[in-house]
């Protein structure tokens, strides 16, 4: 409106796809051409009450926001360059507001809470707390750790 | 006699007052505040001729934003633009905004206390035509519940100018309530319209009517018919300002009549009568009666039709009013 040059970044997770508003939104942004805004989708597939794709399937994906006019660049959500290449591709593409779907494994890094939704909204206690820590600190038992 | 102390229109008990509709008056102000103010922005849902946003539209386009019909991101949209210093105006039919978009509006205008003016049009009866599932009486429940929101009703089309001036001169959250329908003027250019204060349009001894809306006409005609057929004399206050309540108005006058009667064109539960209902509990316990919708929806009709069918013309207050002090 004002026509500043700045670039804004939303970050969401996936499960929240399921909720209209996201739709009303990602309808909106292509509609109005604010091709400044770069879009992140953790797409780590789990959800309060399971994997999304059990509880109310998000795919496919891609073809959707395709669909919707979005710019679409799917990563490795857990390797840094990708991430900042994707960010760095997404301000060349001045047609189209872009969508970086950031592919994730939930409680990456963490044996025992790896793909699991149950992590999903809840800590963990005090053993496991120190457990996770380990697994963090030693790249899951590939490195000595202090 | 009407209070000669504020200005009011003294022709409105002639036949044929004066009238105007409040989304016409709204129209013709947010186009003036737009003239007035480069930050002001407008955000519709579809709807932008029939709540006369259009008038500010046609004349600032870049200013002006059509949403589709999707009033949870009109709302997530107006709360980034308020962020970047606009005043935005997020205006939609009252059946749709706010209820559509609440938990938009709770977090993302509430709970940051954003500075966005939600506006709800075609108030009460005043979509009548189009039955009872666009007829709004549930609006300012939702909205008087919500920390930091200022809700207003304004009684006439010159309190609606003022309303919508006071909201984008005030940083915060306001939600006001505005009509479609053509009614009579009761108030003036130079009447009063004070952030959170109510009017007393006429002294009485015997009962006091509280009202906000363009219903406030009614008390005001039945106010004039006790006092010609059964000598009682109403006190009548408008209080478009339903949060913050003017407490100290309202109790002054209770505290003169002993009774008091809310009058509103929306549910007695959560409105007007239950907001007034909460104050004299907790302050100084009357009698009360509370006129308004009473927990059924409405139906096509005009709204002269409908006001007289659900109890709201100045002739069924006066039988209400009678009844209720014989007991």
């Amino acid at each position: 409106m004002d026509e500043k040059r700045f670039r804004t970044y939303c970050i969401t997770g996936d499960g929240e796809l399921q909720e209209g508003q996201i739709w009303e939104a990602a309808m909106f942004i292509p509609n109005k051409k604010i091709n400044n805004l770069t879009w992140i989708i953790d797409r780590n597939n789990i959800q309060i009450d399971g994997n999304t794709e059990d509880v109310m399937p998000l795919e496919n994906l891609r073809e959707k926001l395709e669909s919707f006019n979005w710019y679409v660049i799917e990563i490795d959500g857990h390797n840094i360059e990708e991430i900042i290449n994707s960010c760095n591709m997404a301000k060349s593409v001045t047609q189209r507001p872009t969508v970086v779907i950031a592919h994730t494994i939930p409680g990456k890094g963490v044996k025992f809470m790896e793909y699991k939704f149950e992590w999903h909204g809840k800590p963990p206690n005090k053993d496991q707390a120190r457990e996770s820590l380990k697994d963090l600190r030693s790249l899951a038992g590939k490195i000595e750790s202090i | 006699m009407l209070n000669n102390q504020l200005n009011l229109n003294t022709e409105i008990f002639i036949p044929g007052p004066e009238k105007k509709s409040g989304r016409d008056s709204f129209g013709e102000a947010l186009l003036s505040l737009g003239e007035n103010n480069p930050n002001i922005v407008v955000l519709g849902a579809d709807l932008m001729e029939s709540t006369r946003i259009n008038y500010f539209a046609d004349k600032f386009p870049k200013r002006a934003i059509q949403m589709g019909i999707a009033e949870q991101n009109m709302i997530g949209v107006a709360v980034g633009l308020s962020l970047e210093k606009k005043i935005p105006f997020a205006v939609s039919h009252a059946v749709f905004n706010p209820s559509n978009n609440w938990a938009q509006i709770r977090m993302g205008v509430a709970l940051s206390n954003a500075n966005v003016k939600i506006v709800g049009t075609h108030s009460g009866f005043s979509n009548g035509k189009d039955g009872g599932v666009a007829e709004p009486f549930e609006d300012i429940s939702l909205m008087r519940v919500l920390p930091n929101f200022t809700v207003i009703e304004p009684i006439d089309g010159v309190q609606v100018v003022k309303a919508a001036k006071m909201s984008a001169s005030l940083y915060g959250p306001f939600y006001i309530r505005i009509s479609k329908e053509s009614t009579p003027l009761i108030t003036t250019e130079d009447t009063p319209f004070e952030y959170g204060k109510a009017l007393v349009l006429k002294e009485g001894k015997d009962i006091t009517i509280v009202s906000s809306g363009p219903i406030t006409y009614e008390a005001l005609l039945a106010s004039r018919e006790l006092k010609l057929k059964y000598n009682i004399e109403a006190e009548v206050i408008a209080s478009p300002f339903i949060k913050p309540l003017d407490k100290e108005t309202i109790i002054s006058s209770i505290r003169k009549t002993g009774k008091v009667i809310s009058l509103e064109e929306h549910q007695i539960e959560g409105g007007l009568g239950g907001a007034l209902a909460e104050v004299i509990v907790e302050e100084y316990p009357v009698r009360m009666m509370r006129l308004g919708i009473k927990g059924v929806f409405g139906e096509s009709g005009s709204y002269e039709e409908l006001k007289d069918k659900y109890g709201l013309s100045g002739h069924n207050i006066v039988n209400k009013v009678v009844t209720f002090l014989k007991v």
